[in-house]
């Protein structure tokens, strides 16, 4: 029923990607938007776009499943380029379709918006492909620790994190439950009108909540009950070890960086 | 109704890495008022199997024959719909997909998405919730508010409102006290004879099984490994352990009893009270036997 979005699932595997340290992955990826967003030369979009290629090679997820997944985005993307295509009137005018001028501005505005979307998606769905969620949540809370001395409470929000992204599989395997028990009984979720298909959600989202209500009651319990306490200095079960792979990767993203800043500033 | 599934193959997630084959090739029939339990190992394909009775997952290669229904991976929801009528299904926890302000008016969702105007089915969900075993009181209760064995009931009898000609049940005693299991499957055995329906039971209890059903399939790795009525499937006990799974207890102690005094018997008893007229008779010294 959701198989057609890959956002946020991960595949198991054993490539080079699959190793390295989510601490360093998370720096990379972010570093690599922010990359993105400095880019304006033509150069510099074909080095970003070789890079998640070579990212993606080295990942080896199956190519097929990830076109599969990325249609939804495609859409997106298209609309995207679409908009900018005809709403901006910059440059030279190309041709025209009925009342709508395409403009040369258009063409470079919507191709760099819609590249730029593309590779962020790309990009962070290398991420959340080749790391598990609770290595992505140890990841966020080991780079956000330094902010402890300030008050914020990093640990409860990991926790917050890994306890939500633990029961997302969970919720959806109820909510593909519930329904089909509904169908069962008649419901029907794909004719009628749009007013009738919301509605007909009712009966799926009461039993869903109350549901995960209980079992977030249940829980807690598990959890005090077993003296679970909140800032308890505890050790970690998975460790994290950062190694010179991921120094190296993440000396390239940086690398990366200052060739564009540079290509920007030379323009 | 007669149900006939031929070559059902069914893959979950095709065409995925999590791809994962839960039914290969399948071939069974299930005739018209016939009594059937599907056992087998957890991950079987045992739930997989009964959701294609009424188009809840479609082959992935395959057909399912529903009475007059022909189910392929390409049916049409449309024609899906009205199956659904004939076919009910009673999941395991059936309490979970309760929803509705009131026990009666949750009992009539099933009818009123078929169709019928709310008063009947109002009036009919009044009938079936006597006919679970429920108080009438509770009809404008809230089903919250009811026990967790009262809820069970109620979700079963928003099941039966629909007068189904073929009932599957999925696990439906499985986290209920031995004498709520035995009471609800004697409600079940007594709404059957009323109605003439086709019942097949998914379950894990052995004993149940054997002492309710007229045919046992037995399934192992999304294939059915055996079939046959209940003395026919646990004569062969080796092949039983060999798909990881037991005798009925009744049983076991009958075969100990026996080999104790050196007797043999053609019948088998299946539950508490068949296992101690067997004995008893035994002891006795009458033939072995007629129960
Ligand atoms: N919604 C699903 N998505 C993906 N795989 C599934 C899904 N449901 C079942 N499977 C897989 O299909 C196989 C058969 O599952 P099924 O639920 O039919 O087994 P079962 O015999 O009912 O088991 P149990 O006795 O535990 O209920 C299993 O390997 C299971 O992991
Ligand atoms: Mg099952």
């Amino acid at each position: 029923m959701f198989k057609n979005i890959i956002i946020g699932q991960y595949i198991p595997g054993t490539s080079m990607i699959h190793g390295m340290d989510p601490r360093a992955k998370l720096i990379v990826v972010f570093v690599f938007i922010i990359n993105l967003f400095i880019a304006n030369q033509f150069v510099s979009f074909s080095l970003l776009t070789l890079y998640v290629l070579g990212a993606f090679f080295l990942s080896k997820v199956p190519i097929r499943f990830f076109l599969k997944g990325l249609r939804l985005i495609a859409i997106i993307i298209v609309v995207t380029f679409l908009l900018h295509l005809f709403m901006t009137r910059e440059g030279e005018p190309l041709f025209s379709v009925g009342f709508l001028t395409v403009y040369e501005g258009g063409v470079k505005q919507g191709a760099m918006i819609s590249l730029r979307l593309f590779l962020l998606v790309v990009m962070t769905s290398m991420l959340t492909l080749t790391t598990t969620p609770i290595a992505l949540t140890d990841g966020l809370e080991s780079l956000f620790n330094p902010l402890k001395k300030f008050g914020v409470p990093v640990y409860e929000f990991a926790l917050m994190m890994s306890i939500s992204l633990r029961f997302i599989p969970t919720l959806l395997m109820e909510t593909e439950k519930i329904m089909k028990a509904q169908m069962a009984r008649g419901a029907n979720f794909l004719h009628g009108s749009l007013v009738k298909r919301v509605k007909a959600f009712v009966p799926v989202l009461v039993p869903l909540f109350i549901q995960a209500f209980k079992r977030a009651d249940e829980l807690a319990t598990a959890m005090e009950s077993r003296g679970y306490q909140g800032g308890a200095e505890r050790t970690r079960f998975r460790q994290q070890n950062w190694r010179g792979l991921d120094t190296f990767v993440l000396l390239t993203v940086v690398a990366l960086m200052f060739i564009v800043l540079a290509l920007r500033w030379l323009s | 109704m007669d149900i006939k599934a031929e070559k059902l193959t069914h893959i979950y997630m095709s065409g995925s890495p999590f791809e994962s084959k839960a039914l290969h090739e399948v071939d069974l029939s299930i005739a018209s008022g016939e009594y059937v339990s599907i056992i087998g190992h957890t991950g079987s394909g045992k739930s997989t199997l009964v959701q294609h009775f009424n188009g809840l997952v479609k082959p992935t290669s395959g057909s399912v024959q529903v009475g007059n229904w022909t189910l392929k991976h390409d049916t049409k929801q449309k024609v899906i719909h009205p199956m659904r009528r004939k076919v009910g299904m009673v999941f395991q926890f059936p309490e979970h997909q309760l929803f509705d302000e009131t026990v009666e008016s949750d009992v009539a969702f099933g009818p009123i998405n078929h169709g019928v105007p709310k008063d009947e089915a109002l009036k009919r969900a009044r009938r079936a919730i006597e006919q679970v075993g429920l108080p009438q009181e509770v009809c404008s209760r809230s089903p919250f508010d009811l026990s967790g064995g009262q809820m069970r009931r109620a979700a079963i009898a928003g099941v039966l409102v629909m007068n189904p000609e073929v009932l599957i049940l999925d696990e439906p005693t499985a986290g209920i006290d031995p004498q709520g299991q035995k009471e609800l499957m004697d409600m079940i055995e007594a709404w059957r004879q009323d109605y003439e329906a086709t019942v097949i039971l998914v379950t894990h209890d052995m004993e149940l099984a054997a002492k309710h059903s007229d045919r046992l399939i037995i399934m192992s790795e999304g294939q059915v490994a055996k079939s046959g009525s209940p003395p026919t499937v646990f004569a062969d006990e080796q092949k039983l352990q060999s798909l990881g799974l037991q005798l009925p207890e009744s049983l076991r102690l009958w075969k100990a009893v026996q080999e104790h005094f050196g007797k043999e018997g053609d019948s088998l008893p299946f539950g508490e009270t068949a296992l101690v007229e067997h004995i008893d008779g035994m002891l006795k010294g009458s033939t072995l036997g007629d129960v």
